[in-house]
């Protein structure tokens, strides 16, 4: 073989001068010039690579009365001639491609130069299936484009001998005429297939943008494959959330075998692909070794005979693959492979944001029932604490009218028994009616504490702007109208704002300030103060006197309503006022506590 | 107590079920020397009928009515309204004693044009001490709208 550049075409004297002899025979000369001019003529608005090349062989094998001709065009990607036409009614629906150097349109091709083959089984590159269709001479010329080789037409006869140099002049004109046409031909073909792909492709985007759902956009997609690559059937296999792999949709499948494989096997392409992360294309199927027909059931029940898979990726991980099948056997170009992944990378981006969409409608859709379930939930409470509320002022209402009735009673004829029957009684008897008339005053005070209690848990918090330092001197002056001649000095600090309810604040402050004031009443001065805790985050407030303190052992009951740190005997109360406090705080939001030790006096702390 | 309390002989309705209260406000009103009549109303309706009574009954007009709330019958509130709404008694001074210091109590107490509202003390000897008030105020301090004037 010529070991100079391969395909390229040698400066070649006098080509057409080599008409001259041709045209010299008047006969033979006439008869060319005519299929020639035909064929330029005819091939002139020829557009269809297929029929170009038809004619091509055809008149060929007029021009040359040879048996048969073909023609053939280099696939780039590939590095193989394919066969455009082929006019021998022997040579099969698929012929196999040639290599560069097989047979004559081969060696015409790599060597970019006209051939003639006398004996063509003698010859060394002869292909042995032309030999068995009983080729015995061969004349073959490349087809050249811009001084390159691109294909290659070749004339065959079944007599040694059949061609004569003149004949192979003759195929190198038509191959002349042929080569140009072709190219525009195939330019043409690719630049509308690159238009129906982008067309397709966009189209598809369109439809995708157009917020599908996921058998949309399955079913999108593996149509727009089928169409634009030409495939037979298609498929979808997405990976479910527990990892395993099932087909979601499939696009001109023939079988249900689709249908009713829910799992992948996962010894076929589409494991392949997406543990390689790259598209496998298996040809022959069934004949490869590496994927058996038996592991590949789908492809089988359809016939397929080629299939491509494709991964599909997004930034979450595998999503699936793509799958694709010819029920011929087809050479997958690089374009089409590109094409495949171009079409798998768009589905897995619009895979991406559809079930991003569907998981945010799914959460959308959680939340908006949570919310209902709060709000429903939040009505029943409300209208549970309602009836609660209406129950515990009617009994608030009966308490205050009916359990203060008797007592007056009691009160009062108590009085009336000592001031008229008076004289009849000793000491001891008048001292135990005195106890009675004790015991009625306190009931009294618990009735009205407990009411306070209740009133301060059923009425509606009025938060406003209250002057706290204001409350506190009021209280303080009111406690001080109890007993001017206690000496007390009163250290409430100025200017104390906060936002609370003014009424419940003076409630506080009574019961606080109250209790300093009582807690101190046995010592003959005290110190009581109000203020604002340095640095305490939240702002915390405090009460503190300089009295008879507690045990802070006993804390814990503090705030318990009924409960006493102290004998009634040392000092009055009820055991109410701490637990409305805290019951007024807590409403608040805020929190009270309590520092304290026997007769160091306490310190009462409160947040708001 | 000093004498002035008998210038005004019209007398004192009071408007009260327990009879208890009713012993205990009697000599609460003795020990203040207040020797106005009173006239006892068991429930709403009775005072309503002794307030308004039938033609050609003429009772002479309270000049002061104590009327407690929770009554049987007539409530104290809806006898209030009554008294507000009708020409002969709109201006009759009303003092309200009763039990409770319930606000909704004391809301509708006013609202219905009270004059005055007062919670009965447990202590007898602090509630002795509110009906002398009461009858110092009412019937001695106190000038009403002259009857037949409207």
């Amino acid at each position: 073989l010529a070991t100079t550049a391969p395909f390229e075409q040698k400066p070649r004297e006098g080509s057409y001068a080599a008409l001259a002899p041709l045209m010299a025979s008047a006969e033979g000369g006439a008869r060319a010039f005519q299929m020639l001019s035909r064929l330029a003529a005819s091939s002139g608005g020829i557009l269809d690579a297929g029929a170009l090349a038809r004619l091509t062989v055809d008149h060929a094998r007029d021009l040359l009365g040879a048996d048969s001709a073909a023609l053939y065009w280099w696939q780039p990607d590939l590095e193989v001639l394919s066969l455009l036409a082929d006019n021998d009614p022997a040579a099969g629906a698929h012929p196999p491609p040639l290599q560069p150097v097989e047979g004559a349109a081969g060696v015409a091709f790599y060597r970019c130069e006209p051939l003639l083959i006398e004996d063509y089984p003698a010859w060394g590159h002869a292909v042995p299936w032309m030999v068995e269709r009983g080729v015995k001479a061969a004349a073959a010329t490349p087809l050249v484009v811009e001084r390159r080789a691109v294909g290659a037409l070749v004339a065959r006869s079944r007599f040694i001998k059949a061609f004569t140099a003149q004949q192979v002049e003759t195929l190198v004109l038509l191959a002349g005429q042929a080569g140009p046409a072709l190219e525009i031909a195939r330019l043409f073909f690719e630049s509308e297939q690159r238009c129906a792909e982008a067309e397709g492709l966009a189209e598809l985007a369109r439809q995708c943008a157009s917020d599908p759902d996921t058998d949309r956009v399955v079913s999108l997609v593996t149509e727009s494959a089928c169409r634009l690559l030409g495939a037979d059937y298609a498929g979808l296999a997405l990976t479910t959330p527990d990892g395993d792999r099932a087909w979601r949709s499939v696009w001109g499948t023939r079988t249900d075998a689709w249908r009713s494989v829910e799992r992948l096997r996962g010894r076929g392409p589409v494991t392949r692909a997406l543990e390689q992360r790259r598209t496998i294309v298996v040809e022959r199927l069934g004949e490869s070794a590496d994927f058996p027909l038996a592991n590949l059931p789908l492809h089988s029940a359809e016939g397929g005979r080629t299939t491509l898979a494709t991964p599909l990726f997004s930034r979450e991980g595998a999503l699936g693959a793509l799958v694709l099948g010819w029920r011929s056997d087809v050479h997958l170009s690089q374009r089409q492979v590109r094409l495949a992944e171009a079409l798998a990378g768009h589905a897995a981006v619009v895979f991406d944001s559809v079930r991003g969409r569907e998981r945010l409608a799914a959460r959308a859709d959680e939340v908006k029932k949570l919310n209902e379930d709060l709000e429903r939930r939040v009505v029943e409470r409300t209208s549970e604490l309602a009836a609660a509320n209406r129950e515990l002022e009617a009994f608030s209402y009966s308490v205050s009218h009916d359990l203060r009735t008797p007592l007056r009673s009691i009160d009062g004829f108590t009085q009336v028994l000592l001031e008229e029957c008076g004289d009849r009684l000793d000491e001891a008897g008048k001292n135990h009616l005195e106890r009675v008339r004790r015991a009625t005053h306190r009931m009294g005070e618990l009735i009205d504490d407990m009411l306070t209690l209740a009133k301060v848990t059923r009425r509606a918090l009025d938060r406003e702007d209250v002057d706290l330092s204001a409350i506190a001197r009021s209280v303080a002056q009111e406690l001080h109208a109890l007993d001017p001649t206690r000496q007390i000095r009163w250290e409430i600090e100025d200017g104390i704002e906060a936002k609370a309810d003014a009424k419940l604040m003076r409630v506080v402050f009574e019961n606080l300030l109250g209790n300093a004031w009582k807690f101190t009443s046995k010592h003959e001065r005290a110190v009581i103060a109000f203020g604002k805790a340095f640095g305490a985050e939240p702002v915390a407030y405090f009460v503190k006197d300089d009295g008879a303190g507690y045990d802070m052992a006993y804390a814990d009951k503090l705030f318990g309503p009924f409960q006493r740190l102290h004998s009634l005997g040392q000092f009055e109360g009820t055991g109410v006022g701490l637990a409305t406090v805290q019951r007024i705080i807590h409403r608040h939001g805020g929190r009270v506590w309590a520092e304290a030790a026997p007769e160091q006096g306490a310190t009462f702390y409160f947040t708001l | 107590m000093n004498g002035a309390t008998a210038v005004r002989n019209n007398p004192i309705l009071l408007v009260e079920d327990n009879p208890d209260d009713e012993t205990l406000a009697l000599r609460a009103l003795e020990k203040n020397h207040i020797l106005n009549d009173v006239v006892v109303a068991r429930d709403g309706a009775e005072a309503l009928g002794y307030l308004f009574p039938e033609p050609g009954h003429q009772d002479t007009m309270p000049q002061v009515v104590l009327l407690d709330l929770k009554l049987p019958k007539v409530d104290g509130l809806e006898v209030l309204r009554r008294i507000r709404q009708d020409a002969r008694t709109r201006h009759l001074p009303v003092v309200i004693l009763t039990s409770s210091r319930e606000e909704r109590d004391l809301v509708s107490g006013y609202s219905a044009h009270a004059n005055s509202y007062i919670r009965k003390p447990i202590d007898f000897a602090e509630f002795t001490e509110v009906v002398h008030q009461i009858g110092l105020y009412w019937l001695v301090l106190n000038e009403t709208v002259p009857e037949g004037a409207s």
